[in-house]
């Protein structure tokens, strides 16, 4: 179940998306906001954080670089809610940082 | 035995930065920070969402690059008189000015001059809520979820409800979802949620989590593990209402109802403390005058940036410094 944001989540002011009406005149939309207005409304996309153990055996945490559909993250969740243990979890992980753009972070003991 | 200027319990957020603050103001003194974790950062490292760094760094960061900015700010300076022990935990502070550790090659004494306590925060537990229950397995601390989660690949269940609606119970709602798990509600007993409007939109409306305002928990059920909550409406005096008790299953619960500095080593050192917080002077002194605090072990801070700003502004202020002076 996907709906579009009513605010902006660019930036922690979360501007109201709402249309701009002479009862509810609003605030004005940075251009950030617009953008983001625009792209909500056709498919909300969202960044995607989670943790992975890497072929070296330490656990990183990951960032997906730039958003991705919000879709994608409830199947993704889907999925791994019928892996049948952590190593079957920790394979799809592997899997979407490959198949999407993600930042890594070491946060495992210095070895 | 080895000696030093200073001493910081905690390389976390706090600690970091008052070590940075350390090695830049008074480069000629020795300092030791102590960890107990066996690698720098802290809380940081389990908080891998974003959300940090937009004030302090300028950048929007997760807890892990947060904790990787701020250590690497650390090395940039020159540091040879920083000595950081890791997998090092602090047992006691002698009234002597000496610290008791514990660490892989047995226990060790440390003499200081100066000691900055920047050993953060913990949660108020479960059992201090008062709601009846067997003492089943299957209740955490949020923060002790994520730790399971995050940094040990551990689930704490299937399906789990969720006391409490501030940031960071609204963080790990999105955080068991994403992971493939269930929430089937978020309890809060204000009016509403107390995360920011970004949280409740990303964590609760994105997913469809259940958030029931104006309710709490009265009842945790299960005798060897959870099978489920009972939850009431509450009213204005938060004083549930049991004819609007209502059963919700689950296999887990977790308790995200706030903080509490973590205090104790300066408690045993001496140092007052007023409900449940040292007493503190406008640079982060207590009452043991060799004895400061910073970050969330002097009070609770809702973001991390302030943490880093007032654990510097607190070594800024100490004497020996002609540009002394700052406020928090």
């Amino acid at each position: 179940m996907v709906k579009p944001s009513p605010i902006c989540l660019t930036c922690p002011v979360s501007c109201s998306l709402r249309p701009q009406t002479s009862e509810m005149p609003g605030q004005k939309l940075c251009p950030r906001g617009e953008i983001f207005r625009l792209q909500e409304e056709k498919e909300p996309l969202r960044h995607y954080f989670s943790t992975v153990r890497m072929a070296d055996g330490l656990i990183y945490s990951y960032k997906t670089t730039e958003p991705v559909p919000l879709k994608a993250i409830e199947e993704f969740g889907r999925k791994l809610s019928e892996a049948v243990d952590s190593q079957a979890r920790n394979k799809l992980h592997q899997f979407f940082c490959n198949r999407y753009q993600v930042k890594l972070t070491c946060i495992d003991q210095e070895k | 035995m080895k000696h030093f200027d200073f001493a910081i319990i905690g390389a976390g957020a706090a600690g970091i930065a008052a070590a940075t603050e350390i090695v830049r103001h008074f480069p000629d003194k020795s300092c030791i920070m102590i960890e107990r974790d066996n690698r720098p950062g802290g809380i940081l490292l389990q908080c891998i969402h974003s959300g940090f760094g937009l004030k302090y760094l300028k950048e929007e960061l997760t807890g892990p690059e947060y904790a990787e900015e701020v250590f690497k700010k650390l090395s940039d300076q020159p540091c040879q008189n920083l000595s950081i022990c890791l997998g090092t935990t602090v047992l006691k502070v002698l009234p002597d000015k000496k610290l008791v550790c514990s660490c892989r090659s047995g226990t060790e004494t440390i003499a200081f001059d100066r000691l900055i306590l920047a050993s953060g925060s913990r949660e108020i537990p479960f059992g201090a809520l008062s709601i009846p229950s067997e003492r089943p397995a299957g209740i955490f601390g949020a923060g002790e979820a994520q730790l399971l989660i995050n940094r040990c690949g551990i689930k704490p269940g299937r399906t789990g409800v969720i006391l409490g609606a501030g940031d960071i119970g609204l963080i790990m709602a999105r955080r068991l979802i994403y992971e493939g798990m269930r929430v089937t509600a978020v309890v809060e007993i204000k009016n509403e949620p107390g995360g920011v409007r970004r949280n409740v939109q990303t964590c609760i409306h994105d997913l469809g989590i259940p958030l029931m305002t104006s309710s709490t928990i009265t009842r945790v059920h299960g005798r060897s593990h959870v099978e489920g909550v009972s939850v009431a409406r509450v009213n204005e005096a938060f004083e549930p209402d049991f004819s609007t008790e209502a059963m919700i299953k689950c296999d887990f619960l977790l308790s995200a109802v706030g903080l509490m500095p973590e205090i104790q080593l300066a408690r045993e050192a001496g140092a007052a403390v007023k409900k449940g917080h040292l007493e503190l002077t406008d640079v982060g002194q207590t009452s043991v005058d060799w004895l400061y605090a910073c970050g969330n072990a002097a009070r609770i801070f809702p973001i991390v940036d302030d943490v880093s700003i007032q654990s510097a502004d607190l070594i800024k202020s100490l004497p020996g410094l002609n540009d002394g002076g700052g406020k928090w």
